[in-house]
């Protein structure tokens, strides 16, 4: 019962923020602010001991015709990634205090109508279900684009729209396709993720439903090449839509491979894995070096995003516990971080009216806070030792070096462009001399804040970093029955 | 002892501190905590370092495990603190002569702006640096490895308004950087294999690894090319003598005393992987030799003070790595001790003679100095002989004798011609140095006084240059073996040295050979012209140590450029402009149909109709 | 017998005549829209004591549960479809009004007539009193030129389908010497020739329905008659004429025992690929949302063809709710048109510019129209993607690989033109002729079903069942 709600509240906290701007242009912030934090409070208990890798689970019927329930379900990897979505989609909240200032009522509603969706996804255990969450979270995300994004927000949105919900068909078809086919072996049709994972398809149907899903996945993942819909959207969304994006919504695609992949289809998984481990390397290096060159501070962060996908990517298709750790331990630790990246810009767009790397240089010397900031957050995303990211790559690099030691060299090899473009970034934004005097206000209380417990929470994961790979780890290791036995090389150590 | 933990602790309290009140404790505030916390850290040091002399724990090391890092099926890493005669040494190092150029900054770095980001910055590098050598796992060294050298960005960039500086940042941290994944690979290598990186596993596993076999050899050749990286040997070299535009404490403290050695520390700390290893040991012995004479060679030519002694804390490096390319562990640490102090002696002496010109750092704008600048001249002079090793008076020779006769003992004379060759460079630099600065006319008169903060500390190095070299003499002057007996437990006992009479006469005669060839080409002004002369062709390749940098820029930076500016614009992205032409073409044809016109849409159907009909009935 | 099952009929009938009547006694469009209303629904409610006595042997009319139930679609629509018009029509209009409901009745008994036909007489009838009544819709505003050239064409080009259609009755008639369905098809062709007679009739009747259901090749009307049309007509020529059209085509298709003969497989699967591939690309970049609404129904008949391939149990489901989803999405685009639009003024609001920041000044309207959209587009939450998911499943059900691949394709490029009004509606405001609050109302009551099935569709896909099951 407790799941419904993590869904209904923020549903609800949308729909009364909505009308609320009449009252007060600051209302519907402050209530989306309300409902988030009963979510965390909802959310926050779940957590405990339990036997099983399933913290707890709830059934109710939704189209017995198509033995279509909503079945949900929350173990250690959702309850990760929804207090991830609950806590920056607050700080999404918090930052548009500010950013957004007409239609406020209608942008709050879209954020909480795309973080329900969002939270859908991670806990649903109906694929249909899954997908109907998963079309869910787009059209919030797209009209926040589209209406209070920046200059070229309309192509974006629509470019975005587009990528998203083709790959959503392909997952459509794939997930129909699966259920008939376990309808043809059992002779009852049904979504339910347990009953599906009975009886793995094989054979080419197997490879084609997989294939779909790996696809949809990895358009959402923004994988090389499939990444071209990100950089844009990233671009052009205002700073709370880029947050959640690539925070949030990046995630979802890690989490469908991790979660549907891997165990409905493990042969055909290792199938595609050769493939998928290359496609990583290749976002990688292709999103690094991209970032080298871009001089839109937004833009280039959102290459970076792609390249450190691509260690996810590596990660979630050697089949091992080590790098799933790592996978789970990156998936939040860049959702930390590059939130705080794309909060940082956003600060700066707010106050210097530009993303330009070329208008910027010496804000240290006027925003000596949000500079320091900014450069902490940026040598985090570099994978500086001592910090979340740090953890999430090594382990990844450290459970594919036994099983793939090439592709492992090569994706260690996308850390040296990724230093080139962090200390390039800095050099840019933050140091440099300031051409011109700028009186703009330093970082004020409100963000400091943010930042401070962001900052925290990243280093907290860098330096005892147990505490969560211990909550990941039942359902990790739920994953690997179907899968070790047929892992190619045996798990050295 | 109990207390370990507190040694990094405090200076990274003291970071925290700093870098969140900064500005709001006003400087004088800032410089107390940023000095306290190391100089706590010494005392803390110092009390272990005398309870371990008294009675050291019988297993001769000391762990103090703090919590577990990581902990899972295949690997599992303790965040703990592994403290023996070789750490021990280190930390004693670090924290002294830390907390003396902390004391050193204060007068120094006065009136900066960002002068509490400075002790910042400061701290949090003797934090990392003491973790580096305290750690007991390679990941948690590791991060310790990563975090000196994102300090050291930090600092050589400290002055950031000027772009140069943060280029030289950069390029310091960028070629680190590569250096350290490899160094990367080969922890992943190592925990992939043996399932652990906790040192003393590690190493009492290698150890039986069959000797020269690829395992040991690719480990051990990975781990060393982070460590050449750091201590700036060949080929990784090039980044030091740029890294020399941070302020000189900076210079002194990281890029002489401490931050460089790591790799020695790393290959010391590992050496029973390295003594599997015999392929890369011979590596390790070659690169010495060439980075010490590629570095003298440069450091002749040189025409500011700073790069002189980046160029001679390179070759000296040189010296340290040959010694462990022939195992002569104890000889390197030696060395390490000694150069540690007068090379802080030789920075900070330059330092405070620089600041009273004007930061001007052109050797050739000085001159004659050693009447108005007596204490600095002392000073400088006392290092320069150390570091010229002349006999007897200076440590830097006791500690040069300590390897050259361990490379006599080795196989090949080669090392031991290419060491004693690079004494003789070094005495000539050094005292190209000495004589350019400090005699001759006055050419810039200096400006303003000493104060205590700055006396003090190069008064401590300077005796300490003279002294420390007792703890370990060759066997003609009473033998001593003080530093070697103290690191036996990590180090093992080192090969015996049988050393004919004449190795010590030549170690004693070249250096003040070379001496007299500077104070020679001094008096001919020889030194002076080759500053205005045009630069022959030989000069220049010497002076850019080899022209490693050129090649770099025209093999690496220019291609990676070129890369860079063939994808700025994201070439896939054409596909999906080509698919939404493709649609708008397609539209358009269609639209083209519809004309409005009633007859058209007649034929259009009676068209339809025959191919309906015609298909049904030939179907 | 046939009487209690005919009564949904007969009583529409006996509206036409009433509503003749009151007309002819008293101008009034609220009296007449209400005489119409309340015909159509005392229909409705005949329905139930006609599912009493089911009538499957064909006479003229078969009035099984599946005939009663397209039946009931209709007569739905229709009285939505009145709703619609009365949102519509204002005051200042310079035409008479009062007729327009009658229009409708009478397209509507004509529609019913077509759903139950037992053969083809009926069929033929049926037909023929719908077209003719749906061109008085469209020609209605006869003071707008577009209305009048758009019923012209559509006379004339409806004049020549049905000249296919009575061709092809005479063709089945001479072969098969008879015009019931059930025997004809029961009836197995002696020679070569009469097989050929008869199947010319049968594709010379697909022609007829082609051209009513507008799937390509016989799509190329659409534009002009969707653009010239009044918005509640268009709604009608988009909704009911191919409800009853369908109703027709399945009733063929069960009485030869559910599959589609071979000889015209390759035929429909032709049609669906085209109208789904042609519908969206020509709706791509067009700035008349009528036209756009036109060319994006092609497209969905192109989607219900696959469903009508497909077949099967979960097939001939799929049929039905996607025709349901469909009209419940249509009348609900075209209502807002129609709320926004001025009947007085020459023509409709109805360029995509004109609906610049609906967002901002008529939420709930512009809502409406977003959520049909995303319906069309097959987007939750809206009923549309309940619809999608369940002709996926059908063409995946029975493997229909390569039209599953088409719909995907196509469905991408609907995306962009439907996301495109959304777009602009979101914009920076411009002007708006403001809607009549009492139709931006209803628009918005009728148009709840696409948002309650969209999130709990089981009532409906349970009564679907229970009906055509």
């Amino acid at each position: 019962m407790m799941l419904i709600w993590l869904i209904i509240v923020p549903l609800l906290g949308g729909i009364a923020a909505w009308p609320a701007a009449q009252l007060h242009a600051r209302a519907p912030a402050l209530i989306s602010l309300v409902s988030l934090t009963l979510e965390l409070a909802l959310a926050i208990p779940l957590l405990h001991p339990s036997a099983g890798s399933w913290l707890v689970t709830f059934d109710a019927s939704w189209i017995p015709a198509f033995g279509m329930d909503i079945r949900l379900g929350l173990d250690g990897m959702s309850w990760l990634l929804t207090i991830l979505t609950i806590v920056l989609g607050a700080f999404a909240a918090i930052v548009s205090w500010r950013e957004i200032d007409d239609k406020t009522g209608f942008f709050h509603a879209n954020l909480m109508f795309s973080l329900a969706g969002t939270i859908g996804v991670f806990i649903a255990l109906d694929m249909f279900l899954f997908f109907y969450f998963w079309e869910l979270m787009l059209v919030p995300m797209y009209f926040i684009i589209a209406i209070w994004g920046h200059e070229n927000r309309r192509r974006a949105a629509i470019k975005f729209f587009l990528f998203t919900q083709g790959s959503g068909l392909l997952i459509l078809v794939s997930i129909l396709a699966l259920a008939f086919w376990h309808a043809r072996q059992t002779g009852s049709l049904t979504f339910d993720y347990f009953e599906l994972m009975r009886s793995p398809p094989g054979g080419e149907l197997g490879f084609l439903i997989m294939l779909g899903l790996f696809i949809a996945f990895i358009v959402k993942l923004a994988a090389f090449p499939v990444h071209v819909w990100l950089p844009e959207t990233h671009t052009e969304a205002p700073t709370a839509g880029s947050v959640i994006l690539a925070s949030i919504l990046l995630k979802t695609g890690a989490y469908g491979l991790l979660r549907f992949v891997v165990p409905l289809i493990p042969d055909a998984a290792h199938a595609i894995a050769p493939v998928a481990l290359w496609l990583g390397v290749l976002s990688i290096l292709y999103g690094a070096v991209l970032a080298y060159g871009q001089s839109d501070l937004k833009r280039l962060i959102a290459y970076t995003s792609i390249s450190h996908m691509g260690f996810i990517l590596i990660g979630v298709f050697v089949f091992n516990t080590i790098a799933w750790q790592g996978v789970v331990m990156l998936l939040v630790a860049h959702g930390i971080s590059t939130g705080a990246l794309f909060i940082i810009v956003g600060a700066v767009q707010h106050r210097l009216h530009t993303r330009n790397l070329d208008r910027m240089g010496g804000l240290w010397t006027d925003l000596p806070r949000l500079s320091a900031f900014g450069t902490f957050f940026i040598l985090a995303a570099m994978g500086l030792p001592g910090l979340g990211n740090f953890v999430g790559e090594f382990l990844i690099l450290r459970g594919a070096w036994g099983v793939a030691p090439v592709v492992t060299s090569f994706a260690a090899i996308g850390l040296i462009p990724a230093a080139l473009y962090s200390l390039l970034a800095v050099q840019r934004a933050f140091h440099g001399a300031a051409d011109t005097k700028r009186d703009v206000p330093d970082f004020g209380l409100r963000e400091n804040a943010m930042m401070l417990a962001l900052a925290a929470a990243i280093i907290g994961l860098g330096v005892v970093p147990q505490p969560l790979l211990d909550i990941a780890a039942p359902s990790l290791r739920a994953l690997v029955p179907p899968v070790t036995a047929m892992l190619r090389h045996p798990e050295p150590g | 002892m109990t207390l370990l933990w507190a040694i990094p602790a405090l200076p990274l309290v003291g970071a925290i501190v700093l870098g969140l009140a900064g500005p709001a404790l006003g400087s004088r505030m800032s410089a107390i905590i940023g000095t306290a916390s190391v100089g706590l850290a010494a005392i803390i040091a110092g009390c272990i370092g005398i309870g371990w002399l008294q009675h050291p724990p019988p297993s001769g090391a000391f762990v103090q495990t703090l919590w577990t890092w990581v902990s899972l099926p295949g690997l599992t890493v303790r965040f703990g603190l592994y403290l023996d005669p070789l750490s021990l040494l280190m930390v004693l190092v670090i924290t002294i002569i830390g907390g003396l150029i902390h004391l050193f900054s204060t007068h120094y770095m006065a009136g900066e702006a960002g002068y509490s980001r400075y002790f910042a910055y400061l701290n949090l590098f003797v934090a990392a640096m003491l973790l580096l050598v305290l750690a007991d796992d390679l990941l948690i060294l590791f991060v310790g490895w990563e975090g000196v050298g994102v300090c050291s960005y930090l600092l050589v960039g400290f002055w950031f308004a000027d772009p140069a500086n943060g280029a030289a940042a950069q390029k310091s941290f960028i070629v680190t950087r590569i250096a350290d994944i490899a160094m990367l690979a080969g922890l992943l290598l190592l925990s992939t294999r043996i399932g652990t990186l906790n040192i003393h596993d590690l190493t009492t596993t290698s150890a039986h690894w069959p000797r020269g076999a690829l395992l040991p050899e690719a480990a051990a050749a990975l781990l060393l090319l982070g460590g050449l990286g750091k201590s700036a040997q060949v080929p990784l070299h090039t980044w030091l003598p740029d890294a020399m535009a941070g302020p000189t404490p900076v210079s002194a403290l990281i890029h002489a005393a401490t931050m460089v050695t790591a790799g020695v520390y790393l290959v010391v700390r590992l050496h029973p992987l390295f003594m599997q290893a015999p392929w890369v040991m011979h590596g390790i012995a070659i690169g010495g030799a060439l980075t010490l004479l590629i570095a003298a060679g440069a450091g002749l030519f040189q025409t500011d003070i700073k790069r002189v002694l980046a160029y001679s804390t390179m070759s000296q490096i040189g010296y340290m790595f040959i010694a462990l390319g022939v195992g002569a562990w104890s000889a390197a640490m030696f060395h390490f001790l000694t150069h540690a102090v007068f090379k802080a002696l030789l920075f900070l002496s330059a330092g405070a003679v620089t600041m009273r010109l004007h930061h001007e750092q052109n050797i050739f704008a000085m001159g004659g100095l050693r009447r108005p600048l007596p204490l600095a001249f002392i000073c400088f002079l006392i290092g320069a002989a150390s570091l010229a090793a002349l006999p007897i008076v200076t440590a830097g020779f006791f500690s040069k004798e300590m390897i050259l006769g361990a490379l006599w003992a080795a196989p090949s004379p080669a090392l031991w011609i290419a060491g004693i060759t690079g004494a003789l460079l070094t005495a000539i630099y050094s005292f190209r140095l000495v004589f350019t600065v400090f005699f001759g006319r006055i050419i810039t008169a200096p400006s303003g006084t000493y104060g205590i903060r700055i006396l003090l500390p190069l008064f401590i190095l300077a005796l300490a240059a003279v002294c420390i070299g007792w703890l370990e003499t060759p066997g003609f002057l009473g033998g001593n073996h003080l530093l070697s007996a103290f690191l036996r437990p990590t180090n093992g006992t080192g090969a015996a040295q049988i050393i004919s009479p004449l190795i010590p006469l030549t170690g004693c005669m070249v250096p003040l050979l070379g001496v007299s060839i500077a104070w020679t080409l001094h008096r001919k002004g020889f030194w002076r012209m080759q500053a205005h002369r045009a630069q022959t062709p030989l000069a220049g390749f010497l002076k850019s140590a080899c022209g490693f940098d050129a090649a770099y820029r025209a093999l690496l930076v220019w291609p990676f450029l070129q890369l860079v500016a063939a994808l700025r614009y994201d070439p896939v992205d054409q596909v999906s402009v080509w698919a939404e032409q493709a649609a708008t073409a397609l539209h358009r044809r269609l639209r083209a149909t519809q004309t409005g016109h009633l007859r058209r849409y007649a034929a259009w159907m009676m068209a339809g109709a025959v191919a309906t009909i015609a298909m049904v009935l030939f179907a | 017998m046939m009487l209690q099952a005919t009564t949904p009929m007969i009583l529409l009938a006996i509206a036409v005549g009433v509503l003749l009547a009151v007309i002819a006694c008293k101008r009034s469009y609220a009296l007449s829209t209400l005489t119409a209303g309340s015909g159509l629904f005392v229909a409705l409610l005949g329905i139930l004591y006609a599912a009493r006595a089911p009538v499957t042997a064909s006479g003229l009319f078969v009035c099984d549960h599946a005939a009663l139930g397209f039946v009931a679609l209709i007569l739905l629509s229709a009285l939505l479809i009145l709703i619609v018009a009365a949102a519509y029509w204002r005051e200042d209009t310079p035409v008479p009004r009062e007729e327009f409901p009658l229009l409708v009745l009478i397209a509507t008994l004509g529609a019913t007539a077509l759903a139950a036909a037992g053969s083809f007489i009926t069929l033929f009838l049926g037909l023929e009193t719908m077209t003719l009544a749906m061109i008085g819709l469209i020609a209605y505003p006869r003071f707008r030129p577009d209305a009048e050239e758009a019923a012209l064409k559509y006379l004339i080009l409806s004049a020549m389908s049905s000249a296919f259609v009575l061709f092809g009755i005479g063709l089945i008639d001479v072969a098969s010497g008879s015009l019931q369905f059930s025997q004809l098809l029961a009836w197995v062709p002696p020679d070569m020739a009469s097989r050929t007679a008869l199947l010319a009739g049968l594709a010379m009747l697909a022609i007829g329905a082609g051209f009513k259901l507008s799937v390509v090749p016989f799509h190329i009307w659409v534009p002009d008659i969707y653009g010239g049309a009044p918005a509640p007509s268009g709604a009608y020529v988009a909704v009911v004429a191919k409800i009853a059209v369908l109703a027709v085509l399945i009733r063929l298709i069960n009485e030869v025992g559910g599959t589609i003969p071979t000889e015209f497989k390759t035929l429909l699967t032709l049609a669906a690929i085209l109208s789904m591939l042609a519908g969206n690309l020509l709706a791509l970049l067009q700035e008349n949302i009528k036209r756009v609404l036109g060319y994006s129904s092609i497209a969905h008949l192109g989607y219900l063809l696959v469903a009508i391939l497909a077949a099967g149990s979960i097939g001939k489901m799929a049929v039905m709710f996607y025709l349901v989803t469909y009209s419940l999405t249509m009348i609900a685009a075209f209502g807002t048109i129609a709320a926004l639009s001025g009947s007085a003024s020459t023509r409709d609001t109805d360029t995509i510019a004109s609906l610049r920041g609906l967002f901002w000044t008529q939420p709930a309207l512009a809502a409406v129209l977003t959520l049909s959209l995303l319906s069309l587009a097959g987007i939750p939450p809206a009923i549309g993607f309940i619809a999608k998911m369940y002709i996926f499943a059908a063409g995946i059900h029975t493997a229909l690989w390569g039209l599953t691949a088409v719909m995907v394709t196509s469905s991408v490029i609907g995306l962009f033109y439907y996301l495109n009004i959304i777009l602009v509606m979101s914009m920076r405001p411009g002007e708006i002729p403001s809607g009549r609050l009492g139709g931006r109302l209803a628009i918005t009551a009728l148009s709840m079903p696409i948002l309650i099935f969209g999130i709990a569709p089981q009532p409906l896909v349970a009564l679907l069942r229970s009906v055509f099951g």
